[in-house]
């Protein structure tokens, strides 16, 4: 635990950093023993997990620290086996189906059975039900999901299970409905200033407000990246200065690499070194929507302003249709090209304006 | 003679049947005469002739004669004239009944020999038939008696004359017997009779015939005549059918005047063969196929005549290779080489020769033809026959060992393997061991008879359509590979030409040539098409519109390709007033080429293959306009198609799948240029995947390392992207390179911090040996090429010392962490420049247990044997012993965790040199 991200995580409902008000409510819903099944949800990097852990320490103590990852093993029906990996405690179990792929559907009915069907030994002592923390549900298939709603009512007596997601967009209603929604937004820039003064200062560090500042600004509101880039900039450069540069992930200069290649010409030869491109983001997991996203950051900042309402919606339409096909490469080629067809006709007329 | 009451009539036509049934049961020959045709036209005539008898009786006939039908050979005489009788019979139904009376009445004449009283009889019974006159032949009676008298004459004129074998041996046979025949009989009968007695003065009933016939019949008769006629009508009924269908065609082809032979021909041809058969060729210079081809397997199997027949084949060769050189060909020059160098078994090389190419070029009619015109008998196997190794064995032995046999007196066999690339692997695996290994084998045995006789020496021909089949790679080494080219459309175009003028089908080169393309030169389908134009005339526009005869061709990968980004300039030259004409033949144009890519690309199937290699290829090919419209719109189409090939994909709704060739087409409009495109196989996209998946295996590996506490609230995306980038970033020690003794508390802080960061993520160093020799360590799970980016360094890499003295930190950690259960919280480092017998004594260390972590370079404190003194001056002096020196630093390293894992641990207490003394053997420490 000594990257600072893992080292500064608040352990208790008591003492996290921000939205406490929430963090109250949470502790009062626990305080009474029991809770409904709950739907964690929001952006990467705003704490969701930290709360949902520190949730479970608050109902079962100290206990739930002790987890061990462990393998379980499914059978697909038509015989393939597959595995998936778990996180447990002797009162938890944390599953991401959607590491199954297009198998979630069984590893949700078949886990979450095995798991709820099996009572505590010593009820008096313990709660009376387990908690089956879900992760990525938004990723789930509609499948997956509509196997869960159902367990989710059946077993309730000896189970609880905590959702978590990104955004509950992709959870289907019947889900939604069934659960104690819990948004967890990210922190603010305020927030998360703060947050990095005081593991500067837990680290004997000093940090000038103008860095944490900066590097607010850059981490897209994910604290954890906020924390790892300031022990990032730490390592590069100490004592702070207040123009350092805050290092970034080496994937979100790649994609600016990419956008500057856009923007240099428009011509088709230029699209095929684009496209190379593109294939080495995708090549190592990048997700498509975050290559959109920064793609059209990076590309819209060099636009001028009339230009920006098309760029936006082009890639909004060509995210979309991503999602609705398989070969990301057509897509994402598909707005590099409606971009340069544009951006050059544009630039042509500018021109034009200007003999 | 009395007339008989009907019951008694009826008693006694049945008591008739039952005996004749009973006789014609046991004794065949009563029937012999009785063919079922017969007692066919007795029904026939019991119903045109009489109306008030018994049909019964003579179904009951019917059924008898049927049982019993059988026909001996030795009667086939008395059949052909029974028919003929019958032929006469329909052509004249006036006479017909008096003929066959006439004919019956001299059978019965036969039959019962001495006949001379029943004529007397008939001359007495004459008044009564008068009076009987039931039938309407009845105005013909005075002429009966004229008759009866011929009759009898022609009777006697027999008797006297020679008779044929038949008719006495029917006179012989059935002379003890009642004659079941419709011209005696025994009860009243239906037709018109005469009344006799016989013998033993039984009444008899004779039937009676008109002059004329009875006339015609003597002169027709000819006993002599030994030809079967199995027509079912009569010849002349026929030729007036004839002559009435001919009639009909020509009023319905008015407008083509063809003469009457050519008709008749026609309408005979109707039953004949098919054209393919019909047309095949019968001679060498009749072979469509290329002519080089024909001329290379001839003269392969000329080289066999050397062993085959024994003939020199010296001379034709070397006219054949004068051939050869014009042509050009290498594996002709092979084998005429390897035909003088095996002069001691005079065998050619290539014991098999391996025809290949598309159904339809005439592979199979070549490789008999010219086995014929070599002067072998072919015996063929093909797909039809069992080819399983068993089958195939004995029949490819039988067919050499018959050869050796039959060589002498008859043709020498020549085997055809047709349709060879469906045969089983074992088969072909056989066979090619059987041409060869012979061979090899026959070094030894050269002097021995018996063993030549098994050395393959005829022939074998194989054919196949494909010879890239898996099965079919060793045969294409061992044998002489002859590809078929494609038929030349001229040669093809000509001979159809010819065929359709001995078909009398009306046609021009244009149409043919049109038909040739559209099935691809394939002579066995145009045939077939042709037939369907029989009786027609062919134009261009026929074969054009016909939806026959084309053939789903599959084309190549590339073609496909190569027709998609090419636009085929036969387009315009098909409609040259394309140009000239403006917009709508430009149109016309266009639905040409969309109609030709949608169909290419229909018949290859695998879209999602083809729509690849677009995608990859179009950005190289050169663009028709530097502009990016053409690019986006095409690009807008790819979505479009992976749209719908997801939806087909994942709803399994296979009704879109017709609309995709579309997309090509669009794609066709969009990038063909006229310039030939050099296309490359797409395997960018395969490449991509196989690299995602290398780098999501690093990611699972590095996920499944990650200790459980820090694993639960991290997820894949998460740290690939915001901690592993980063953590590149912060896992770098800025550490001197020297000695871990010599760091500062910051350095030693830092090292400690990194280790623990790593250990936390489960990574570690390995040490690799790098292709040239030297090692290096690396980073497992080699994150680092997952988050790193080519063109982008960002990251510093650590030097080799510090990889190597992190590596080793993380060990000792690790087993410090392992310890940590038990209550030995201390580590004993073997210094390394200890001797051998110092390894017993080892310095002790028993404080530092509650600043395990941060201690780790405090280790390094210790490494001095025997100094109880301060630890840092002997720090220092160890030091100075030695720099720091990487192969035995980790030498050092290796040696160290040996012992640190090995059972036996001492305990010295701090300031004691000597506390403990204890004799420990080597072997107990390991």
């Amino acid at each position: 635990m000594s990257l600072w991200a893992d080292k500064y995580r608040p352990n208790s409902l008591q003492k996290v950093d921000y939205h406490q008000d929430q963090a109250q409510h949470l502790t009062n819903l626990v305080n009474q023993g029991d809770f409904p099944h709950l739907l964690f949800y929001g952006p990467n990097g705003a704490g969701k997990k930290t709360r949902i852990l520190a949730l479970l320490r608050q109902l079962y103590g100290p206990g739930v620290e002790r987890l061990r990852t462990e393998h379980m093993n499914f059978m697909t029906p038509s015989n393939k086996k597959f595995e998936i990996m778990t996180v447990a405690s002797n009162y938890h179990i944390e599953v991401n189906a959607s590491d199954a792929g297009m198998y979630d559907r069984i590893v949700v009915m078949e886990l979450i059975k095995t798991v709820a069907q099996t009572h505590q030994l010593d009820s008096t002592k313990q709660r009376h039900f387990k908690v089956i923390l879900l992760t990525e549900v938004d990723r789930l298939t509609k499948e997956a999901q509509q196997a869960l709603r159902r367990t989710m009512e059946k077993y309730m007596a000896t189970c609880r299970i905590i959702l978590c997601a990104n955004s509950i967009g992709q959870v289907i209603p019947a889900i939604r409905s069934r659960c104690l929604a819990v948004r967890v937004p990210a922190p603010t820039h305020e927030d998360i200033c703060k947050i990095l003064k005081t593991i500067c200062k837990k680290e004997g560090l000093t940090l000038p407000d103008e860095l944490a500042l900066i590097i607010s600004q850059n981490c897209e509101r994910n604290l954890r990246r906020a924390i790892l880039m300031l022990e990032a900039s730490k390592v590069k450069q100490y004592p702070f200065d207040v123009k350092q540069s805050v290092v970034v992930p080496d994937w979100q200069l790649y994609i600016g690499d990419t956008a500057k290649q856009i923007l240099s010409q428009q011509t088709p030869g230029k699209l095929l070194e684009v496209r190379s491109m593109l294939y080495e983001l995708i090549v190592h997991g990048i997700p498509t929507n975050v290559i959109f996203k920064f793609l059209l950051k990076e590309l819209v900042k060099n636009c001028d302003i009339s230009l920006k309402h098309d760029i936006v919606e082009i890639a909004s339409f060509y995210e979309h249709s991503l999602l609705k096909g398989n070969k990301t490469m057509f897509h994402l080629e598909a707005f590099v090209a409606k971009f340069m067809l544009l951006y050059s006709k544009f630039m042509e007329e500018s021109l034009h304006g200007i003999f | 003679m009395d007339y008989l009451d009907p019951e008694e009539e009826f008693e006694m036509m049945h008591a008739d049947e039952l005996e004749m049934m009973n006789e014609m049961d046991f004794t065949t020959d009563a029937v012999k005469i009785c063919s079922p045709k017969d007692t066919r036209r007795s029904l026939k005539f019991s119903t045109r002739f009489s109306s008030n008898e018994k049909i019964e009786s003579e179904r009951s006939f019917n059924l008898s004669s049927e049982l019993n039908g059988v026909f001996p050979l030795s009667q086939t005489s008395v059949v052909s004239f029974n028919l003929d009788d019958n032929n006469e019979n329909e052509a004249q139904p006036s006479t017909s009944a008096s003929i066959i009376n006439n004919k019956r009445y001299l059978d019965v004449e036969d039959l019962f020999g001495n006949t001379d009283d029943i004529n007397f009889e008939d001359e007495e019974l004459e008044p009564v038939l008068k009076r009987q006159k039931v039938d309407p032949l009845s105005d013909k009676d005075i002429k009966q008696q004229d008759l009866i008298k011929k009759i009898i004459d022609q009777r006697k004129k027999f008797k006297s004359g020679k008779r044929s074998n038949f008719l006495s041996s029917i006179s012989y046979n059935s002379s003890n017997h009642t004659q079941p025949y419709e011209s005696v009989s025994r009860r009243v009968p239906s037709w018109s009779f005469f009344p006799a007695c016989d013998g033993e003065n039984q009444r008899v009933y004779i039937r009676f015939r008109s002059a004329d016939a009875v006339h015609e019949e003597i002169s027709s008769l000819s006993w002599h005549t030994k030809s079967v006629q199995l027509l079912s009508d009569p010849v002349d009924e026929m030729i007036a059918r004839a002559y009435e269908k001919i009639e009909n065609n020509e009023a319905i082809r008015s407008g083509v005047n063809r003469n009457g032979v050519s008709i008749l021909d026609n309408s005979i041809d109707n039953t004949a063969e098919l054209w393919v058969q019909k047309y095949k060729p019968n001679r060498y210079l009749d072979l469509l196929s290329d002519e080089s081809t024909n001329r290379m397997l001839l003269q392969w199997l000329k080289i066999w005549d050397k062993v085959v027949f024994n003939k020199e084949v010296n001379k034709k060769r070397k006219v054949i290779d004068v051939y050869d050189k014009s042509a050009g060909n290498k594996f002709t020059k092979k084998n005429q080489t390897l035909d003088e160098g095996l002069d001691e078994n005079n065998c050619p090389k290539y014991k098999l020769a391996l025809l290949c190419g598309p159904p339809g070029l005439g592979k199979t009619t070549l490789a008999h033809l010219v086995a014929r015109q070599a002067g072998y008998n072919v015996v063929e196997m093909n797909a039809s026959d069992d080819r399983n190794l068993t089958c195939f064995k004995r029949q490819l032995e039988a067919t050499t060992q018959m050869c050796s046999v039959m060589s002498n007196d008859s043709r020498p066999n020549c085997l055809v393997l047709d349709e060879i690339d469906g045969a089983p692997v074992a088969s072909i695996e056989f066979l090619i061991k059987f041409a060869t290994e012979k061979r090899a084998t026959r070094k030894k045995k050269t002097d021995k008879k018996e063993e030549k006789s098994f050395i393959l020496k005829r022939p074998i021909i194989c054919i196949c359509n494909d010879v890239y089949v898996p099965a079919l790679r060793n045969l294409r080494q061992n044998a002489f590979v002859l590809n078929f080219p494609p038929t030349s459309s001229v040669r093809l175009v000509e001979r159809l030409m010819e065929i359709s003028s001995y078909e009398n089908i009306k046609t021009d080169m244009g149409a043919m040539t049109a038909l040739g393309t559209k099935t691809n030169n394939d002579i066995r389908s145009c045939l077939s098409t042709l037939s369907c134009f029989r009786n027609q005339s062919v134009h261009l526009s026929h074969v054009k519109n016909a939806n026959i005869g084309a053939k789903d061709m599959q084309k190549g990968l590339f073609t496909v390709w190569q027709e998609i980004f090419q636009i085929k300039k036969s387009c315009f030259e098909n409609n040259p007033n394309s140009t000239s004409d403006g917009f709508s033949s430009q149109n016309n144009v266009m639905k040409d080429r969309i109609n030709s890519v949608l169909k290419t690309v229909q018949s290859y199937g695998d879209y999602e293959k083809l729509c690849q290699g677009i995608f990859e290829n179009y950005l190289i090919l050169k663009p028709k306009d530097s502009s990016l419209t053409n690019i986006a719109e095409g690009l807008e189409w790819f979505c479009n198609f992976d749209k719908m090939m997801h939806v087909i994909n994942s709803s399994q709704n296979y009704s879109l799948f017709p609309y995709l060739p579309y997309n090509f087409a669009t794609w066709h409009c969009l990038f063909a240029t006229f310039t030939w495109p050099k296309i490359t196989y797409p395997s960018a996209a395969y490449e991509a995947t196989m690299k995602k998946n290398k780098f999501k295996q690093i990611m699972d590996e590095l996920m499944s390392g990650i200790i459980p506490s820090i694993r639960t609230f991290l997820h894949r995306d998460q740290v690939l992207l915001d901690t592993m980038p980063l953590l590149m970033h912060i896992a770098i020690p800025n550490l001197r390179s020297i000695s871990t003794q010599l760091f500062t508390q910051k350095e030693k802080e830092d090292l400690a911090k990194v280790v623990n960061i790593m250990i936390d993520y489960g990574l570690n160093y390995f040490q690799e040996r790098d292709a040239d020799g030297s090692f290096n360590f690396v980073l497992n799970p080699c994150v680092d090429d997952a988050v790193k980016f080519p063109g982008l360094e960002t990251f510093p890499t650590s030097s080799y010392a510090t990889k190597q003295l992190i590596s080793r930190e993380i060990e000792l950690e690790h087993l410090r962490k392992r310890m940590s259960h038990g209550e030995l919280n201390d580590i004993i480092v073997e210094p390394d420049g200890l001797d051998e017998n110092e390894k017993n004594v080892s310095t002790p260390k028993g404080v530092k247990g509650s600043r395990n972590k941060q201690v780790t370079p405090n280790h390094l404190q210790r490494l001095t044997p025997k100094i109880v003194g301060s630890t840092k001056v002997t720090k220092k002096k160890d030091f100075f012993g030695r720099e720091i020196d990487s192969p035995a630093g980790h030498k050092h390293k290796e040696f160290r965790d040996e012992i640190v894992k090995s059972d036996v641990w001492f305990h010295f207490k701090e300031g004691y040199s000597n506390a403990v003394r204890k004799l420990v053997l080597m072997k107990d420490l390991y």
